[in-house]
Protein backbone atom coordinates (compact mmCIF):
# COMPACT_ATOMS: atom_id res chain seq x y z
CA UNK A 1 0.00 0.00 0.00
CA UNK A 2 1.17 3.52 -0.84
CA UNK A 3 1.72 5.87 1.94
CA UNK A 4 0.66 9.54 2.52
CA UNK A 5 2.53 11.88 4.77
CA UNK A 6 -0.30 13.55 6.24
CA UNK A 7 0.84 16.91 8.10
CA UNK A 8 -1.37 16.44 10.78
CA UNK A 9 -1.99 12.66 11.18
CA UNK A 10 1.56 11.13 10.19
CA UNK A 11 1.84 8.56 6.99
CA UNK A 12 -1.37 7.01 6.35
CA UNK A 13 -2.26 4.28 3.69
CA UNK A 14 -3.08 6.45 0.48
CA UNK A 15 -6.74 4.75 0.67
CA UNK A 16 -7.60 7.36 3.45
CA UNK A 17 -7.09 10.32 0.95
CA UNK A 18 -8.91 12.07 -1.51
CA UNK A 19 -7.33 14.15 -4.16
CA UNK A 20 -8.79 18.03 -4.92
CA UNK A 21 -6.94 18.60 -7.58
CA UNK A 22 -4.39 21.52 -8.78
CA UNK A 23 -3.49 24.64 -6.37
CA UNK A 24 -4.40 27.49 -8.41
CA UNK A 25 -4.20 31.21 -8.09
CA UNK A 26 -7.88 32.02 -7.73
CA UNK A 27 -9.17 35.25 -9.86
CA UNK A 28 -10.92 37.94 -8.71
CA UNK A 29 -14.30 36.35 -8.11
CA UNK A 30 -16.14 40.05 -8.48
CA UNK A 31 -14.15 40.92 -11.94
CA UNK A 32 -13.31 37.58 -13.46
CA UNK A 33 -14.84 36.76 -16.86
CA UNK A 34 -16.88 32.92 -16.78
CA UNK A 35 -14.23 32.08 -18.93
CA UNK A 36 -11.80 32.64 -16.39
CA UNK A 37 -13.99 31.22 -13.28
CA UNK A 38 -14.72 28.12 -15.12
CA UNK A 39 -10.87 27.96 -15.90
CA UNK A 40 -10.58 27.87 -12.68
CA UNK A 41 -12.77 25.80 -11.51
CA UNK A 42 -13.01 22.67 -14.00
CA UNK A 43 -10.00 22.65 -16.46
CA UNK A 44 -7.23 20.83 -15.26
CA UNK A 45 -3.51 21.63 -16.70
CA UNK A 46 -3.01 17.27 -16.06
CA UNK A 47 1.12 18.69 -15.77
CA UNK A 48 4.13 15.65 -16.47
CA UNK A 49 6.26 16.60 -13.86
CA UNK A 50 5.89 17.94 -10.34
CA UNK A 51 2.51 19.53 -9.50
CA UNK A 52 1.43 21.01 -6.37
CA UNK A 53 -1.96 19.87 -5.29
CA UNK A 54 -4.82 19.93 -3.30
CA UNK A 55 -5.30 16.49 -0.18
CA UNK A 56 -7.79 15.67 1.91
CA UNK A 57 -7.32 13.16 4.69
CA UNK A 58 -10.91 11.83 4.68
CA UNK A 59 -11.40 10.39 8.14
CA UNK A 60 -10.40 14.42 9.74
CA UNK A 61 -11.56 15.79 7.02
CA UNK A 62 -8.26 17.69 6.78
CA UNK A 63 -7.22 19.68 3.38
CA UNK A 64 -3.48 20.09 3.22
CA UNK A 65 -1.29 20.38 -0.10
CA UNK A 66 1.24 17.87 -1.68
CA UNK A 67 3.67 18.50 -4.21
CA UNK A 68 4.22 15.07 -6.03
CA UNK A 69 5.59 14.15 -9.78
CA UNK A 70 2.90 12.65 -11.70
CA UNK A 71 5.50 10.95 -13.78
CA UNK A 72 7.56 8.55 -11.29
CA UNK A 73 4.53 9.14 -8.76
CA UNK A 74 6.84 9.88 -5.74
CA UNK A 75 5.47 12.56 -2.85
CA UNK A 76 8.01 15.04 -2.74
CA UNK A 77 6.91 17.01 0.28
CA UNK A 78 3.26 17.84 2.30
CA UNK A 79 2.71 21.02 4.23
CA UNK A 80 -0.71 22.57 6.08
CA UNK A 81 -2.47 25.13 3.54
CA UNK A 82 -1.69 27.66 6.35
CA UNK A 83 1.85 28.26 4.54
CA UNK A 84 0.47 29.21 1.63
CA UNK A 85 -2.97 30.73 2.81
CA UNK A 86 -2.12 33.30 5.70
CA UNK A 87 -5.45 34.93 5.81
CA UNK A 88 -9.37 33.83 4.83
CA UNK A 89 -10.78 35.26 1.68
CA UNK A 90 -13.78 37.25 2.21
CA UNK A 91 -15.77 37.25 -0.69
CA UNK A 92 -18.39 39.97 0.07
CA UNK A 93 -16.21 42.72 -0.15
CA UNK B 1 -42.06 -9.27 25.90
CA UNK B 2 -39.80 -9.25 29.34
CA UNK B 3 -39.52 -6.25 32.28
CA UNK B 4 -36.27 -4.99 30.74
CA UNK B 5 -37.32 -5.01 27.01
CA UNK B 6 -40.57 -2.82 28.04
CA UNK B 7 -38.28 -0.31 30.32
CA UNK B 8 -35.68 -0.17 27.34
CA UNK B 9 -38.16 0.94 25.17
CA UNK B 10 -40.08 3.44 27.11
CA UNK B 11 -36.89 5.35 27.31
CA UNK B 12 -36.81 8.79 25.38
CA UNK B 13 -33.25 8.15 24.07
CA UNK B 14 -31.46 4.64 23.17
CA UNK B 15 -28.19 3.42 21.62
CA UNK B 16 -27.44 3.78 17.56
CA UNK B 17 -27.26 -0.35 17.81
CA UNK B 18 -29.94 -0.70 20.55
CA UNK B 19 -31.72 -3.62 18.14
CA UNK B 20 -28.45 -5.27 17.83
CA UNK B 21 -28.16 -5.31 22.00
CA UNK B 22 -31.79 -6.21 22.20
CA UNK B 23 -31.17 -9.50 20.51
CA UNK B 24 -28.93 -10.29 23.24
CA UNK B 25 -31.31 -10.46 25.92
CA UNK B 26 -29.50 -8.09 28.15
CA UNK B 27 -29.99 -6.29 31.72
CA UNK B 28 -31.28 -3.10 30.74
CA UNK B 29 -30.74 0.30 32.75
CA UNK B 30 -32.51 3.58 32.80
CA UNK B 31 -29.84 6.33 32.97
CA UNK B 32 -30.97 10.32 32.12
CA UNK B 33 -33.74 8.93 30.40
CA UNK B 34 -31.15 6.53 27.95
CA UNK B 35 -31.82 3.04 27.76
CA UNK B 36 -28.18 1.27 28.51
CA UNK B 37 -27.45 -2.22 28.72
CA UNK B 38 -26.16 -2.71 32.16
CA UNK B 39 -24.82 -6.41 31.96
CA UNK B 40 -25.40 -9.34 29.90
CA UNK B 41 -24.28 -11.93 31.30
CA UNK B 42 -23.07 -12.82 34.95
CA UNK B 43 -20.52 -10.11 36.10
CA UNK B 44 -17.62 -12.60 36.62
CA UNK B 45 -17.44 -14.16 33.06
CA UNK B 46 -17.99 -10.04 31.60
CA UNK B 47 -15.00 -9.29 33.79
CA UNK B 48 -12.86 -11.69 32.70
CA UNK B 49 -13.89 -11.16 28.97
CA UNK B 50 -13.22 -7.58 29.92
CA UNK B 51 -9.65 -8.40 30.70
CA UNK B 52 -9.42 -10.72 27.45
CA UNK B 53 -11.40 -9.05 24.75
CA UNK B 54 -15.04 -7.08 24.98
CA UNK B 55 -16.98 -4.71 23.28
CA UNK B 56 -19.21 -2.20 25.04
CA UNK B 57 -21.52 -0.03 23.78
CA UNK B 58 -20.99 3.78 25.20
CA UNK B 59 -23.34 4.83 23.07
CA UNK B 60 -25.08 6.85 26.49
CA UNK B 61 -21.83 8.34 27.18
CA UNK B 62 -22.67 12.33 27.31
CA UNK B 63 -20.13 14.25 24.84
CA UNK B 64 -19.81 17.42 22.91
CA UNK B 65 -17.36 18.87 20.24
CA UNK B 66 -16.05 22.39 19.88
CA UNK B 67 -14.42 23.60 16.90
CA UNK B 68 -12.78 26.73 15.22
CA UNK B 69 -11.31 30.18 15.90
CA UNK B 70 -10.92 30.90 19.73
CA UNK B 71 -12.39 27.30 20.51
CA UNK B 72 -8.83 26.66 22.91
CA UNK B 73 -9.12 30.27 24.37
CA UNK B 74 -12.97 29.94 24.78
CA UNK B 75 -12.44 26.47 26.67
CA UNK B 76 -9.46 27.31 28.55
CA UNK B 77 -11.92 30.28 30.31
CA UNK B 78 -13.90 27.50 31.27
CA UNK B 79 -11.00 25.94 32.74
CA UNK B 80 -10.80 22.72 30.48
CA UNK B 81 -7.16 21.99 29.93
CA UNK B 82 -6.72 20.90 26.31
CA UNK B 83 -3.79 18.51 25.53
CA UNK B 84 -1.14 20.25 24.13
CA UNK B 85 -0.59 18.07 20.66
CA UNK B 86 -3.09 17.53 18.04
CA UNK B 87 -4.16 13.68 18.44
CA UNK B 88 -3.44 13.24 22.08
CA UNK B 89 -5.89 13.04 24.99
CA UNK B 90 -6.09 14.08 28.56
CA UNK B 91 -8.27 13.44 31.82
CA UNK B 92 -9.24 15.97 33.63
CA UNK B 93 -9.90 16.06 37.54
CA UNK B 94 -13.07 15.27 37.15
CA UNK B 95 -12.45 12.15 35.12
CA UNK B 96 -13.80 13.57 32.09
CA UNK B 97 -11.59 13.14 29.03
CA UNK B 98 -10.55 16.12 26.73
CA UNK B 99 -9.56 14.83 22.84
CA UNK B 100 -7.26 17.17 21.04
CA UNK B 101 -8.71 16.06 17.12
CA UNK B 102 -7.16 19.20 15.29
CA UNK B 103 -5.75 22.69 16.29
CA UNK B 104 -9.13 23.88 17.17
CA UNK B 105 -10.71 20.74 17.13
CA UNK B 106 -11.24 19.67 21.12
CA UNK B 107 -14.13 16.08 22.01
CA UNK B 108 -14.97 16.24 25.64
CA UNK B 109 -16.05 13.10 27.03
CA UNK B 110 -18.09 12.77 30.45
CA UNK B 111 -16.70 10.73 33.26
CA UNK B 112 -18.47 7.11 32.83
CA UNK B 113 -18.20 6.47 36.42
CA UNK B 114 -19.63 9.34 37.74
CA UNK B 115 -21.21 11.85 35.42
CA UNK B 116 -20.27 15.16 35.88
CA UNK B 117 -22.24 16.40 32.96
CA UNK B 118 -19.71 18.93 32.19
CA UNK B 119 -20.76 18.55 28.21
CA UNK B 120 -24.40 19.79 28.79
CA UNK B 121 -23.05 22.42 30.89
CA UNK B 122 -20.29 23.68 28.33
CA UNK B 123 -22.80 23.43 25.56
CA UNK B 124 -25.41 25.76 28.07
CA UNK B 125 -22.10 28.44 28.33
CA UNK B 126 -21.46 28.36 24.54
CA UNK B 127 -25.11 29.40 24.14
CA UNK B 128 -24.61 31.90 26.56
CA UNK B 129 -20.80 33.40 25.35
CA UNK B 130 -21.58 33.57 21.26
CA UNK B 131 -21.02 36.66 20.16
CA UNK B 132 -18.81 35.84 16.77
CA UNK B 133 -19.12 40.10 16.24
CA UNK B 134 -17.09 40.40 19.56
CA UNK B 135 -15.33 37.72 20.15
CA UNK B 136 -14.55 33.93 18.31
CA UNK B 137 -15.88 31.21 20.75
CA UNK B 138 -15.86 28.45 17.90
CA UNK B 139 -19.11 26.35 16.75
CA UNK B 140 -20.14 23.30 18.41
CA UNK B 141 -19.91 19.68 17.16
CA UNK B 142 -22.96 17.77 18.43
CA UNK B 143 -20.60 14.59 19.03
CA UNK B 144 -23.67 12.88 20.97
CA UNK B 145 -26.31 12.78 18.45
CA UNK B 146 -23.55 12.11 15.27
CA UNK B 147 -21.22 9.66 16.61
CA UNK B 148 -21.51 6.24 18.14
CA UNK B 149 -18.86 5.53 21.02
CA UNK B 150 -17.57 2.17 21.75
CA UNK B 151 -15.00 0.60 24.06
CA UNK B 152 -12.82 -2.34 23.29
CA UNK B 153 -11.10 -3.89 25.97
CA UNK B 154 -8.71 -6.37 26.72
CA UNK B 155 -5.30 -8.00 25.98
CA UNK B 156 -6.39 -8.33 22.44
CA UNK B 157 -7.77 -5.59 21.77
CA UNK B 158 -5.11 -3.99 19.73
CA UNK B 159 -4.92 -7.69 17.73
CA UNK B 160 -8.57 -7.21 17.18
CA UNK B 161 -7.77 -3.68 15.54
CA UNK B 162 -4.98 -5.12 13.12
CA UNK B 163 -7.85 -6.78 11.36
CA UNK B 164 -9.71 -3.72 10.65
CA UNK B 165 -7.12 -0.37 10.60
CA UNK B 166 -3.90 0.02 9.41
CA UNK B 167 -2.52 2.00 12.40
CA UNK B 168 -0.31 -0.03 15.25
CA UNK B 169 -2.05 0.20 18.02
CA UNK B 170 -0.27 -2.32 20.23
CA UNK B 171 0.75 -0.78 23.75
CA UNK B 172 4.69 -0.01 22.71
CA UNK B 173 3.38 2.03 19.71
CA UNK B 174 0.34 3.86 20.92
CA UNK B 175 0.77 5.08 24.25
CA UNK B 176 -1.90 5.35 26.56
CA UNK B 177 -4.04 8.64 25.42
CA UNK B 178 -3.11 8.89 22.29
CA UNK B 179 -5.86 8.74 19.48
CA UNK B 180 -5.89 7.60 15.91
CA UNK B 181 -8.36 9.08 13.17
CA UNK B 182 -8.25 6.54 10.36
CA UNK B 183 -9.93 4.18 8.52
CA UNK B 184 -11.81 1.62 10.64
CA UNK B 185 -13.53 -1.44 8.22
CA UNK B 186 -12.93 1.30 5.55
CA UNK B 187 -15.44 3.41 7.72
CA UNK B 188 -13.63 7.08 9.12
CA UNK B 189 -13.50 6.55 12.84
CA UNK B 190 -11.59 8.02 15.86
CA UNK B 191 -9.98 5.58 18.02
CA UNK B 192 -8.24 7.19 21.34
CA UNK B 193 -6.82 4.50 23.82
CA UNK B 194 -7.96 5.62 27.41
CA UNK B 195 -6.66 2.44 29.77
CA UNK B 196 -9.02 1.16 32.45
CA UNK B 197 -6.63 0.59 35.20
CA UNK B 198 -4.76 -1.89 34.15
CA UNK B 199 -7.07 -3.39 30.89
CA UNK B 200 -6.33 -1.98 27.83
CA UNK B 201 -9.28 0.19 26.16
CA UNK B 202 -9.73 1.71 23.34
CA UNK B 203 -12.92 4.16 22.94
CA UNK B 204 -14.13 4.13 19.12
CA UNK B 205 -16.49 6.78 18.03
CA UNK B 206 -17.71 6.53 14.60
CA UNK B 207 -20.38 8.31 12.40
CA UNK B 208 -23.90 6.88 13.84
CA UNK B 209 -25.19 6.38 10.38
CA UNK B 210 -22.16 3.59 10.57
CA UNK B 211 -22.77 2.87 14.02
CA UNK B 212 -24.77 -0.40 13.69
CA UNK B 213 -21.75 -1.94 10.33
CA UNK B 214 -19.08 -0.70 12.66
CA UNK B 215 -20.30 -2.82 15.83
CA UNK B 216 -20.90 -5.79 13.41
CA UNK B 217 -17.01 -6.10 11.90
CA UNK B 218 -15.79 -5.30 15.37
CA UNK B 219 -18.15 -8.15 16.75
CA UNK B 220 -17.29 -10.64 13.77
CA UNK B 221 -13.68 -9.37 13.86
CA UNK B 222 -13.99 -10.27 17.80
CA UNK B 223 -15.03 -14.20 17.13
CA UNK B 224 -11.12 -14.93 15.99
CA UNK B 225 -10.19 -14.05 19.85
CA UNK B 226 -13.04 -15.59 21.79
CA UNK B 227 -14.10 -11.61 22.87
CA UNK B 228 -17.52 -11.13 24.00
CA UNK B 229 -20.61 -7.97 24.21
CA UNK B 230 -20.48 -6.71 28.09
CA UNK B 231 -22.41 -4.29 29.86
CA UNK B 232 -21.77 -0.92 31.22
CA UNK B 233 -21.98 -2.02 34.84
CA UNK B 234 -19.29 -3.84 34.37
CA UNK B 235 -16.82 -1.58 32.49
CA UNK B 236 -17.57 1.13 36.02
CA UNK B 237 -16.91 -2.18 38.02
CA UNK B 238 -13.28 -2.49 36.42
CA UNK B 239 -12.23 0.92 36.98
CA UNK B 240 -13.20 0.32 40.78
Amino acid sequence: MKLMPCPMNGPRNISEFICGGEVEQMPDPVNASDHEWADYLFIENNLKGVVREWWMHVPTSYWFIAERNTETEEIIKTYPASELYRQRIEFNK
Amino acid sequence: MSENKIIADRCESRSFVYRKLASLSPNWERSNGYALVSQISDIDSELHCAHELALCDLSHLSRIGFKGNGTNEWLAKQNVTIPDNINSANLLENGCLTARLGSNDILILDNLREATNLPETLKHQWHLDYAPEKTACGYIMPRQDSHACFCVTGIHAAELFSRLCAIDLRSHKFANHMIAQTSLARLGAIIIRQDIRDTNAFLVLVENVTAEYCWECLHDAMQEFHGQIIGVSTLINLMQ
